[in-house]
């Protein structure tokens, strides 16, 4: 196209040229027709831009990430004249269109269209756009294009993937969720007093009594929980989709693996959210699950929300019997949020959704288990 | 359709320049008659077309049109001079025989893209090297040329391309065309001009940007002072040793109506010489130039009382811009009369008008010679002409400047011994002060031009003593020596005489005239009371006196001309009868020749019935050698041709089976029973026999009925509808 262009111009100046020395027909009509043809060919393009157009459709209004789903795109010229080049160009961040490969040249004729149904997967849980993103459109001689974005684009919410965890992922968690006193074992700063009368001998901490001589018992924070306490990052880190989409997709992966795989193993799963305020999803039987996948789907992060505050609105997580933490940034906040489960006494493992530079291996630090998760690691295989 | 249209695209702009080029050869210049003239070829294109495209039918309808056509035309020839009548019209046939060649090219050309994209770059090729060996294409073949060219170029690219969709070439050059025809139209619209582009507009913005560019610079490097020993404008009265060239632009002059060999533009009066320079300059003053150009019209109408005033001034109009902004004077040329600011650059423009004197005459030496006594009447009357008011240029103010005048240029210059014998003997004979002025001007003329005199010696200090070294010792100077000469020796004579210093240029007819630096000049005026100031050019090379000739001169030219030339004969002869108007008028009968459109019309119609016949007689005995099969198929495409007239017709990628629901909306089923027929011929491989050929057969007559009832059916239907959109609006 470029050639054509230069060869455009050298015409454009030997017509000038040739002007300057002759006159006559053949000079002048050679130098309009040079000055004609782009104004011609821009305003074919233009007519081509308004009068063409696009529909786009997916198979369904429910999409969901990874599972491919119909999708119908259809091209439609009502004019009188030809569209003599069109080149499709859809949005491929998040989502691919199969089945169209976007180097094909598309011609319409006049009062014709072109119907095309294809697969849409999504790769990411959010609301973006989807489909047909640019429509390229060259003239009949190839020498010049426009590109130009749709007016409006089709915009998708596309719910999170039912994901069974693979074993490798959830290897040790029933070890950490079934050992009662495995904390208090490891654990010397273990609140304690002395034991009163009318308190339960069930909570009597022999190794503290064995050291002072006294019978201890555990102060009893809150309420005693037998399940999980599953926490999620609430947080948008990022103003980008590109920044945000991907971890965010995968905590809810997590989240929702996580809370299958203790469902099934018949542990209650407490799953705490923060949006305007904190709400807790309880799940005490797998059929619980559809709940908290119709949570997380509508679920809303958010650059105001913080880790933070919904942990110091949650004392009652100490009483749980295995906290899980799932994070999107390792900062200060969430060495101190390690540092403080460490004085519970609870074991606890945070997920940490970070495809940035970090130790990728796993981390102990004391009955806490760092857990590296990449934005884009496959950790279970989907549902059906 | 398509096809024929892709065709006409190709063939017509090829039959097209290669008509409007033969045409150029053959037919006389005088004999053009505008674009009715392409209406042979692209009557000859589209029958060719039409012959190619239509079915039978038309190509009989056509051949009896033709035959009509031609027959009327043979008929309508004055009877006993048929040969001799089609003779006249030679050219014609050769331009149609050369139409229809150019049509069996383009159909050849048309039969490979290739060889008709080489067709058309060489025919590209050929128009600017047929411009340059001195043969121009017209405008209609340059625009067919290019026109064919970029259809073929459309037509390449979607061969080469690799698209998804309807690319078929055809429908795509058809579909896109009319841009390309549209933008050939507005072409075809726009003149041309036979001359090369001058860029004027491209000239006049390149001469304000480097205006604009040299201000800039004038503003930034250049200080006020500048141009000392450099030729130009210096407001100084110094005589320098030597000069340099300076081709700095000084002034612009922009003129319409006239044009001046030798003008003057004044920019500084001095009137006192010490022997080295002068001193006591006088910028140049509006009201005086005005008094001044006012003194000589008053001469100019008492001279030309019995004849024209344009004999002896003329009028010119002069638009002055001081470019360089060092020059802080105001220039303006003698016998200005009137002289306007420009409001766009004030200080810098002005408008003016001012008067040339004809010089070349003995009128203008009597005009001088003769005692002008200018009273208030004649003043008035000539500020009226001049179409001045105001109250400055009063005949009180004109005495006041006049005496003005004297005083300040009449001192006497004393002169040497020597001198005063060189002067008798140059004024003897002389009868008047202009007579005088002349033979001093002459005198100094025959001197040598240098720029380089060198400096004066150091001991000139006086008039006397400059003249004594200039006329007899140096005799070379430039124009500041001699005008200073010519000063002084015309004061030492009694007249009033002052040194001027301005520009002296030539000033063209139409657009600007540009003054650069080294037409700075210095030269010499005389006053002559009730003429006013009269210039003169002492230095060797410069101006002359020009003039024109009187009205007197043009008449006698003009009857000189006209006695030479005149028609021997005019004026023998018999004298021509004028046609007389007849009395009453008779009504007159209007007979119509029937015989000369019975026969064409006849003849038509025969040939069209006897290709009809041969036509059906063809298509029959092809029906008959078919085998049973090719019969059946023929008749099933035939009967889904007749559902066409009736507006269901069967799209491209529609099957038999949509084809067969979407018809029975409208149609009965028995009438499209030959479509399951079809359907199995196509497509299940059935043999078909003579039974069910007569089947098919069979099926004719009732569908064609069906046919036309339906037709009328919907005629009526669309009638009505019609008429109810009448009524309901």
């Amino acid at each position: 196209m470029k050639k054509k262009r230069l060869i455009l111009l050298a015409l454009f100046i030997l017509a000038l040229i040739g002007i300057s020395f002759y006159g006559g027909a053949v000079t002048y009509v050679f130098l309009w027709s040079v000055i004609a043809l782009p104004i011609v060919l821009y305003f074919y393009i233009f007519m081509v831009i308004i009068s063409l157009r696009i529909y786009q459709k997916p198979d369904g209004r429910n999409m969901v990430c990874g599972r491919p789903s119909g999708f119908y795109i259809t091209l439609q010229n009502e004019s009188f004249f030809s569209f003599s080049s069109l080149r499709i160009s859809f949005y491929s961040s998040f989502s691919t269109i199969s089945d169209i490969p976007e180097d094909v040249i598309y011609e319409l004729p006049p009062h014709s269209r072109i119907q095309k149904k294809t697969g849409l997967l999504c790769k990411y849980r959010g609301q973006y756009d989807v489909g047909v993103k640019q429509i390229c459109v060259t003239d009949f001689l190839g020498v010049f294009s426009l590109t130009f974005n749709i007016k409006e684009p089709l915009n998708v919410i596309v719910a999170p993937a039912r994901l069974r965890l693979f074993d490798s992922f959830t290897e040790g968690e029933m070890q950490d969720a079934d050992s009662e006193n495995r904390a208090y074992r490891s654990m010397p700063d273990i609140p304690v007093r002395e034991y009163l009368p009318g308190d339960d001998i069930r909570f009597a901490n022999w190794k503290a009594s064995a050291v002072t001589g006294k019978v201890m018992v555990r102060e009893l924070t809150g309420e005693e929980r037998s399940g999980i306490a599953i926490v999620l990052d609430p947080r948008r880190y990022g103003e980008d989709p590109f920044e945000y989409l991907p971890p965010e997709n995968k905590v809810t992966e997590c989240v929702l693996g996580l809370a299958l795989y203790y469902l099934e193993h018949n542990i209650p799963v407490d799953v705490y959210l923060q949006e305007r305020e904190k709400s807790v999803c309880k799940l005490t039987a797998p059929k619980d699950y559809e709940l908290l996948y119709e949570k997380l789907t509508g679920f809303c992060f958010s650059e105001e929300r913080d880790m933070t505050g919904l942990l110091t609105d949650s004392p009652e997580l100490s009483g749980y019997r295995m906290l899980i933490y799932v994070l999107q940034k390792w900062d200060a906040g969430t060495v101190a949020v390690t540092e403080s489960l460490n004085t519970t006494g609870v074991p606890s493992r945070i997920y940490l959704i970070d495809d940035k530079d970090f130790d990728k291996e796993s981390t102990a630090a004391g009955d806490t288990l760092l857990i590296p998760v990449g934005c884009e690691t496959v950790i279970g295989e989907g549902l059906n | 359709m398509i096809n024929a249209a892709y065709d006409l695209l190709f063939i017509l702009p090829l039959v097209l320049a290669g008509y409007s080029g033969a045409y150029s050869f053959i037919v006389p210049q005088d004999e053009t008659v505008g674009l009715i003239r392409y209406l042979l070829p692209v009557l000859i294109t589209a029958v060719c077309l039409s012959y190619k495209h239509m079915k039978n039918k038309g190509r009989i309808i056509i051949s009896a049109v033709l035959l009509t056509g031609m027959l009327g035309f043979f008929l309508n020839l004055p009877a006993g001079e048929r040969l001799k009548g089609l003779g006249t019209y030679e050219a014609v046939f050769e331009l149609a025989l050369i139409c229809f060649g150019l049509y069996l090219a383009g159909e050849l050309f048309n039969r490979s893209l290739k060889l008709r994209c080489v067709v058309s770059g060489l025919m590209f090729l050929a128009l600017p090297i047929s411009m340059v060996c001195g043969y121009t294409a017209g405008k209609m073949c340059s625009s067919m040329v290019l026109l064919y060219l970029l259809l073929n170029l459309t037509d390449l690219y979607q061969y080469v391309s690799n698209k998804e969709g309807d690319t078929g070439r055809e429908k795509h050059l058809c579909f896109v065309a009319p841009f390309i025809l549209g933008a050939f139209l507005v072409i075809a619209i726009i003149p041309v001009s036979e001359k090369p582009y001058d860029w004027a507009i491209v000239r006049r913005i390149g001469g304000l940007v480097k205006e604009a560019v040299i201000d800039l610079a004038d503003r930034l490097f250049v200080s006020d002072e500048g141009g000392e020993a450099f030729i130009g404008f210096s407001g100084r009265g110094t005589l320098n040793g030597k000069i340099k060239k300076n081709d700095s632009v000084s002034l612009i002059l922009n003129t319409m109506n006239g044009n001046d060999q030798n003008l003057y533009i004044a920019g500084r009066y001095f009137n006192e010489f010490n022997g080295r320079s002068w001193e006591n300059g006088f910028d140049t003053d509006k009201d005086e130039s005005r008094m001044d150009a006012v003194e000589t019209v008053c001469a100019a109408m008492e001279d030309t009382k019995d004849g024209r005033m344009t004999d002896v001034i003329m009028k010119i109009s002069l638009d002055i811009y001081c470019r360089d902004k060092r020059l802080k004077n105001l220039f303006i040329p003698s016998k200005a009369y009137v002289i306007r600011e420009d409001e766009e650059k004030p200080g810098r423009a002005f408008k003016t008008a001012y008067y040339k004197l004809n010089r070349r005459n003995d009128i203008f030496a009597a005009l001088i010679d003769r005692e002008n006594d200018i009273d208030s009447t004649s003043w008035d009357e000539a500020c009226k002409e001049l179409g001045i008011k105001d109250g400055n240029i009063s005949y009180e103010a004109y005495l006041s400047y006049r005496n003005n005048m004297n005083e300040r240029y009449g001192e006497s210059t004393a002169i040497s011994e020597k001198m005063k014998v060189y002067m008798d003997e140059l004024f003897e004979g002389a009868d008047s002060d202009y007579e005088k002025c002349c033979r001093i001007e002459e005198s100094l003329r025959e001197g040598r031009y240098s720029n380089e005199p060198g400096e004066l010696p150091e001991n000139i200090n006086d008039a006397a003593s400059y003249l004594d070294w200039f006329m007899f010792e140096k005799k070379e100077g430039y124009c500041s020596h001699y005008a200073t000469a010519f000063v002084l020796l015309a004061r030492s004579s009694g007249m009033k005489a002052r040194y001027v210093q301005g520009f002296m240029t030539k000033l063209n007819s139409i657009g600007d005239s540009e003054v650069h630096a080294d037409a700075a000049h210095a030269w010499a005026e005389v006053y002559f009371e009730g003429v006013g100031w009269i210039g003169f050019e002492p230095t060797p090379g410069y101006g002359s006196r020009k003039g024109w000739k009187t009205y007197a001169e043009i008449e006698a030219e003009k009857s000189e001309v006209e006695r030479k030339y005149a028609d021997p004969h005019q004026g023998e002869g018999e004298e021509s009868e004028e046609p007389g108007i007849e009395g009453a008028e008779e009504n007159k009968k209007i007979e119509i020749p029937w015989e000369k459109i019975l026969i064409p019309v006849f003849s038509g119609a025969v040939l069209a019935l006897i290709l009809f016949i041969a036509d059906g007689m063809y298509k029959r005995k092809k029906y008959r050698a078919m085998s049973e099969k090719e019969k059946c198929l023929f008749l099933c495409r035939q009967y889904l041709h007749y559902f066409r007239r009736i507006g269901c017709t069967r799209d491209e990628y529609e099957t038999l089976g949509e084809f067969r629901t979407r018809a029975s909306e409208i149609s009965e089923d028995k009438y499209l029973a030959f479509l399951d027929i079809y359907e199995r011929l196509l497509y299940a491989d059935e043999n078909a026999d003579e039974g069910r050929r007569k089947e098919l057969e069979a099926m004719k007559k009732p569908l064609c009925s069906y046919i036309k009832e339906r037709k009328k059916e919907l005629k009526r239907e669309n009638t009505v509808e019609d008429n109810e959109q009448i009524l309901d609006f």
